[in-house]
């Protein structure tokens, strides 16, 4: 293993997504050296017009870049698609998120005070809220104070919402007879310009957008390296903590694109790798006194693993929306999170939009069933779309996960990747607690379904993506791995960011309340520099 | 009181229906037997056109061009493609679907033979309106809304017998070479511009079209065009 040369940091980072880029850009802002290592490529921003044209010709354009080298395995009820979830790259996931930026209710904060489930937050919705404002800014989030379901918020939204579409206003209309209300959907994306990133111009591909409209961390991070003191270095793939005397990670050791191994040395540690990243390497990183794991003396490393898991119906019905694609939604409901049997049933968000899927597939219906050709066969799938397609929608929601102790990152005894270091192993069942929800949800469903006309015609579920949970946060060291600063417990110079330490996940996508985590981790870094203790 | 006689009169026989389709379906395997046995009996004397290659060898000059004839009679008159577009086409569906390329082939030997006989010359040299009419010879019942083997009747008598007398070969004509080259044709960004959509993915539109009814348009807004490394104002 070799040294890195040069100066040693004063704050390490492990992994360059979201809350890496927000902590580097903060912390090299106020003068500390930052190395941020990123087991993935680097992409430049040019890469995004292709890769727009790789997602609409089929194509994953995040897709792994060394298959090898992401191996992992799953067990449990349902195979965890990892890869298909997460990207390994520098702006990480943010990458190809869709941008949505709802946040936390305040239950999700005291789910066991609640309702006796889960496991408290160590600090309450009021003490993020401030955060949740900074952050919204820095991502720059659209949106109004229209939703009479949400959590209190003390400053405006930094850019005005996005209008809610015809299709999903139309529709909405129709279930404000079931006596449901909706409203708009706060996201990351430029309802104008905003931050030297122009206005949304509706390309309908959000999870690649071509002109940055959707917000994603590459700026926060050239920002960050534009101080001179942050260095970001891609395919740096971290595969040990090392650790020292007096319960202190030493060095981080990496394998670069070569697999030759090289250790950086440094007096603080984050690891903002993502849920089952950084609790592998957690796992990866025992030694004399920690034989099960660094930081892992509670046994939860890699326990409690979270994601949602959605459902979405397909419905044909007659309406007239001829859907004029955007790529988002634009409108909800929350009207179904905080309900009185929360504590057996999980909070739900329902969202509805027209038809999202590409035409093509109706068109070939279309071509192998008909007996025309040349013009006659263009009028005939002129007249056969013009009477189907753009008519059904579609009308989904998202549960809340429980945070089961099964549910687990574990090393695979058997499997390695390509620097021998073993995989990761993903365990994931549903709970009870959830398939009540789907229950209840189902059957308001298809009360919507039934008041707008329609025909269920199928159902889709499928992952968010929002991988959490593994390194719970809390005050008692037996049942959490980090504290309520993100500081593990038995190592007082490494922290984590990202939705690792999240004890619960509620109902909504975690991306801005890991954006405002992060920045409180930061605040507190940046006070304890100020105040010159076990700091940056 | 008119509502009891409509009750109690007598129902209509359900055997004489019965026989009916009975009867009709009888007539229609005969029919389709006697022409089947023809076909084969013609098939039967009749010598194969010899193929310029096989297998996965690319397509010879002369298959290449009888393909390159059927393609303006597929595709819309203003199809849009420009003169090399036709090729091109031919070009991405055999590489996107290599396994194809021996029912290309055949298609190109079929249409060919069909020419020569009809009209004494290559299926390329033909006027447009005998090429469809080529065409036409092969695929008349799916012109007639009786796709062979297709959903409406897949699994019936009459579709099994059509399966059994139709020449293989002008299946796969049908139904691997034409709804390939229809498909790549229409696939992608022409079929959102045949579903009517405004703003296809990947394109920028109207950025607050979304939010009006179908039809309500307001005047064009202000455009911001992806580019290679940095948004530009259009």
């Amino acid at each position: 293993v070799s040294s890195v040369r040069g100066r040693e940091p004063d704050v390490c980072i492990v992994g360059a997504g979201i809350a890496a880029a927000l902590l580097a850009e903060r912390l090299g802002a106020a003068g500390a050296r930052v190395l941020v290592l990123e087991a993935g490529p680097r992409h430049s921003p040019e890469r995004l017009v292709p890769a727009m044209h790789d997602a609409l010709a089929g194509r994953d354009p995040w897709s792994s870049d060394d298959p090898q080298r992401d191996l992992y395995t799953t067990a449990g009820e349902l195979d965890y698609p990892l890869n298909d979830r997460r990207v390994r790259a520098v702006g990480g996931s943010a990458l190809h998120w869709v941008g949505f930026t709802p946040r936390f209710h305040e239950s999700d904060f005291e789910m066991r005070s609640r309702f006796g489930l889960a496991a408290d937050w160590p600090f309450s919705y009021a003490e993020l809220e401030p955060f949740y404002c900074e952050a919204e800014r820095e991502l720059g989030v659209a949106g109004t104070d229209d939703n009479p379901f949400a959590s209190p918020r003390s400053k405006p939204y930094p850019l005005p919402a996005f209008p809610i579409g015809y299709e999903e206003r139309t529709l909405g209309a129709v279930f404000a007879a079931l006596g449901i209300r909706h409203h708009t959907y706060p996201q990351a994306r430029n309802s104008t310009a905003y931050a030297g990133r122009p206005a949304c111009q509706t390309f309908s591909v959000c999870h690649v957008c071509p002109i940055r409209a959707r917000y994603d961390p590459l700026d926060h991070l050239a920002r960050a390296e534009a101080t001179g003191r942050v260095r970001v270095l891609p395919h740096a793939n971290v595969v040990r903590l090392e650790t020292g005397p007096a319960s202190r990670v030493r060095r981080v050791v990496y394998a670069d694109a070569s697999g030759a191994l090289h250790a950086v040395a440094a007096p603080l540690f984050v690891l903002a790798a993502g849920a089952v990243e950084s609790a592998r390497l957690l796992l990866l990183s025992g030694g004399a006194g920690h034989p099960d794991g660094l930081a892992n003396g509670s046994g939860r490393v890699g326990r409690s693993f979270m994601d949602h898991f959605g459902r979405r119906f397909r419905v044909d019905a007659d309406f007239d929306f001829r859907p004029f694609r955007k790529g988002f939604a634009t409108a909800y409901t929350a009207q179904f999170y905080d309900h009185p049997e929360r504590a057996r049933c999980a909070a739900a968000r329902i969202y509805w939009v027209p038809e999202v899927d590409p035409p093509d597939r109706l068109v070939e219906r279309m071509i192998s069933k008909s007996g025309n050709w040349g013009d006659a066969l263009r009028r005939e799938l002129r007249s056969q779309l013009a009477a189907s397609y753009g008519r059904g929608f579609q009308i989904g929601y998202m549960a809340e996960p429980l945070p089961m102790e099964d549910n687990r990152v574990e090393l695979d005894p058997d499997a390695k990747d390509r620097f021998g270091v073993p995989v990761p192993r993903i365990t994931f069942s549903v709970s009870d607690y959830e398939r009540a929800a789907w229950r209840e949800n189902d059957a308001r469903v298809e009360s919507m379904i039934e008041a707008a006309g329609g025909r269920r015609s199928g159902l889709r579920t499928g992952f968010g993506g929002h991988q959490s949970g593994t390194l719970r946060m809390g005050h008692d060291p037996a049942h959490s791995v980090v504290d309520g600063w993100q500081r593990a417990h038995e190592v007082e110079n490494l922290y984590v960011a990202g939705a690792g330490p999240f004890p619960t996940i509620g109902a909504v996508e975690p991306t801005l309340t890991i954006a405002a985590t992060t920045l409180r981790l930061a605040a507190r870094l940046l006070d304890l520099r100020r105040r010159g203790a076990a700091s940056p | 009181m008119e509502k009891q006689q409509r009750e109690q009169r007598p129902a209509p026989a359900p055997v004489g229906r019965r026989a009916f389709l009975l009867g009709a379906a009888v007539l229609g395997a005969l029919w389709l037997a006697v022409r089947g046995g023809l076909r084969l009996a013609r098939r039967a004397r009749r010598p194969a056109l010899a193929p310029e290659g096989s297998g996965q060898a690319p397509l010879g000059a002369r298959e290449r061009a009888t393909l390159l004839a059927l393609l303006p009679v597929v595709l819309p008159g203003d199809h849009g493609l420009g003169p090399e577009g036709p090729a091109a086409l031919l070009d991405e569906t055999l590489a996107a679907r290599p396994e194809l390329l021996p029912a290309f082939r055949e298609a190109a030997a079929l249409l060919e033979r069909r020419s020569r006989q009809r009209l004494g010359a290559p299926f390329a040299e033909a006027a447009p309106a005998e090429r469809d009419r080529i065409l036409d010879s092969f695929l008349w019942r799916y012109r007639s809304g009786v796709p062979v083997g297709q959903a409406r009747f897949r699994g019936s008598v009459l579709s099994r017998l059509e399966r059994v007398f139709q020449a293989p070969a002008e299946r796969r004509l049908r139904e691997h070479v034409i709804r390939e080259l229809l498909l790549r044709y229409y696939g992608g960004p022409r079929s959102w511009e045949l579903a009517g959509q405004e703003n296809r993915p990947g394109v920028p539109g109207d950025p607050r079209g979304y939010v009006r009814p179908p039809g309500h348009r307001d005047g064009a807004a202000e455009r911001v065009r992806a580019s290679e490394g940095a948004a530009e104002r259009a």
